[in-house]
């Protein structure tokens, strides 16, 4: 039994409305149910959040509805198309035009420039791990989710608030951890992915500032090295 | 079928606003205080909407009708009750808001108290929490739009939705709390 701190005050409220990834709403729930006060201050939670829902949404009276209604009959009644004009070849709408051009062969060359000096990513079974990683933290279902549709981004994986996954120590046990947990990737935060061996994968700090990443395999398994300053900063099987 | 642009115009007016009606009254009258005022602040904000139907980029009706709405709603207030927009979330108000927190975060209600009180208390309670408080738990809790939805509608970070719809009911607790004793 402990107290509730004012960070798992703010989780209660995200589980009570459904707004954590599956992972941390597993894990949340399984606290609940080992400790009291954190059930009880979870029901008091839901009591507030049912009473305010309680109160509703006020509804359209036939006078309102019928204001409502009249705002698209007396814009279709006032609105009168302009007559076309005669453009003169010194009228603006020329130069705006011919600037138009200008802009659109600009944009059109600026892109086809970018395009093929774009940088072309080389996407690993290492960014896809991760990606996919990543996604597993934002379903709203620890399972997959089957579909045909591959190239369609799901808005299911976009409506839960991404949270790192509690991290056990399993030093204890034999279980060597890796010194550096992964906090970015390709400049991007993700969660924390440090998890012990032998089924861990860790890809270390991206920013080459910071360290250098020499990865190679071995036996099927990644063995990822990180060098700082000369010295070894991590290491992972 | 061949429609105009005002046939058009109207047609999408149907489909994007009119359903949402009751969740813009809703927010309107949390904000202004008023049934009343909330229905003319609504014919207000449809009207802003109908003009900007065009705009819509698809992307929920809902967050983008209250968008307007509040939007609506804040100029409203500026116009008839320029006191209570000024008074509203400053930094006075806030600390003063903060210190109650800090001495009881959790305002330690009993469940069983909060479940039995009755209608009239909750909407006092609702009605005196701080603008910022209240919209936010009016969107989610009313309007039930979601923490990624309300954050982008009022361009803050998703962890102030957090804390400002854990700090409203807290402070509702705390009213129904005090009413009861």
């Amino acid at each position: 039994m402990t107290e509730v701190s004012s960070s798992e005050y703010l989780l209660l409220h995200a589980l009570a409305d459904g707004e954590l990834d599956a992972a941390a709403a597993m894990s949340l729930e399984a606290r609940l149910a080992a400790d009291p006060v954190l059930a009880a201050e979870y029901a008091r939670i839901l009591a507030v959040k049912e009473r305010t829902k309680a109160l509703g949404k006020p509804t359209v009276s036939p006078d309102f509805a019928a204001r409502i209604a009249a705002i698209t009959s007396d814009a279709k009644s006032t609105s009168a198309r302009p007559q076309a004009r005669i453009l003169s070849f010194d009228h603006p709408s020329w130069r705006a035009l011919a600037a138009s051009v200008v802009l659109t062969a600009f944009a059109a060359s600026g892109g086809t420039y970018l395009l093929s000096s774009a940088p072309h990513y080389d996407f690993s079974v290492e960014d896809q791990v991760a990606n996919d990683h990543h996604r597993s933290l934002l379903a709203t279902s620890p399972i997959d989710v089957v579909s045909t549709d591959r190239h369609t981004v799901k808005p299911w994986l976009d409506q839960k608030l991404g949270m790192s996954p509690p991290t056990a120590d399993l030093s204890a046990a034999g279980f060597p951890a890796c010194r550096r947990p992964c906090r970015c990737r390709r400049g991007r935060r993700c969660p924390d992915t440090r998890l012990w061996a032998p089924e861990a994968f860790d890809f270390g700090c991206c920013d080459p500032a910071q360290g250098r990443r020499d990865a190679k395999r071995r036996a099927g398994f990644q063995d990822g090295r990180w060098l700082q300053h000369g010295r070894l900063d991590g290491e992972r099987f | 079928m061949n429609l105009n642009a005002s046939e058009q115009s109207a047609e999408l007016f149907r489909q994007i606003v009119v359903p949402h009606l009751p969740d813009a009254l809703a927010l309107a009258r949390w904000l202004t205080g008023s049934v009343h005022d909330a229905e003319d602040v609504v014919q207000e904000a449809s009207i802003r909407a109908f003009k900007a139907i065009e705009s819509y980029e698809g992307r929920g009706p809902r967050p983008w009708l209250l968008s307007i709405v509040r939007n609506t709603c804040f100029t409203w207030l500026a116009k008839n009750r320029p006191k209570e927009i000024v008074l509203a979330g400053t930094s006075a108000e806030m600390d003063e808001t903060e210190i109650g927190l800090q001495e009881d975060p959790r305002l330690d209600p009993e469940a069983d108290l909060i479940r039995k009180a009755d209608m009239a208390a909750i909407e006092s309670a609702v009605g005196v929490l701080p603008r910022i408080y209240r919209e936010v738990l009016i969107l989610h809790d009313i309007n039930d739009l979601s923490y990624k939805e309300i954050a982008a509608m009022l361009s803050i970070p998703i962890g102030t939705v957090m804390s400002r719809l854990s700090r409203a009911r807290g402070q509702i607790a705390a009213h129904i709390e005090q009413a009861a004793s």
